[in-house]
């Protein structure tokens, strides 16, 4: 394994099977959606809505969505929206960096695979 | 927009830091304040990761690899 996959796998350990204050499973899941490959048009422009399954709760679905598939996209009122529902800002930490983990995560894997010279997914 | 978490939790040196940085550029860097936010967590490890994308790497020099950063950035419309 390369310096830089060992890196990386240490990452995804901490933040995302690490203690926090949401659940591994939660982060678990909101990685699971986040690794889906977005329909990529231009780099960074991807699907719109996407069930996420699992322990997410349901009304931060649509921030994990754009974080994922669109980040450029969030804007205050997503999050305000989900403080005054009665996430905590720790909460939303973690499920942003767990969403961005996730996609980062499919994009590295695609670039690995254009490099190796195979078709992108 | 900022999570207002960001600005506390930092250890003495770091709020010494921020401070410094405050009077010199007018406010911290966002990325900046997500590392240091509970580093243990996500900014120390990730950093680590940066660090070694970013000036480690043998195949790409270091001005290849930040012009490959800012065309990503470009395309993703990120400010910073």
């Amino acid at each position: 394994m390369s310096v830089f996959r060992a890196l990386l796998e240490q990452l995804y350990t901490r933040t995302i099977e690490g203690p926090g204050v949401t659940s591994v499973e939660t982060r678990r899941a909101i990685v699971a959606h986040a690794s889906k490959a977005p329909e990529l048009g231009m780099l960074g422009v991807g699907s719109t809505s996407i069930a996420v399954d699992g322990p997410v709760p349901e009304a931060a679905h649509a921030l994990i969505d754009k974080v994922c598939h669109a980040a450029n996209r969030v804007r205050d009122e997503d999050v305000q929206e989900l403080l005054e529902q009665g996430h905590t800002e720790d909460e939303l930490f973690e499920w942003i960096a767990a969403a961005t983990l996730g996609a980062a995560r499919v994009r590295y894997d695609i670039g690995m695979r254009l490099v190796r010279g195979e078709e992108a997914p | 927009m900022r999570l207002s978490v960001l600005g506390r939790g930092q250890s003495l040196l770091q709020k010494a830091i921020f401070a410094v940085i405050r009077v010199m550029t007018g406010a911290v860097p966002g990325p900046l304040a997500v590392l240091s936010y509970r580093s243990g967590f996500f900014g120390r490890p990730y950093g680590d990761v940066l660090e070694h994308a970013m000036r480690r790497q043998q195949h790409w020099s270091v001005g290849e690899v930040e012009l490959f950063a800012a065309w990503v950035s470009h395309n993703l419309e990120c400010e910073y």
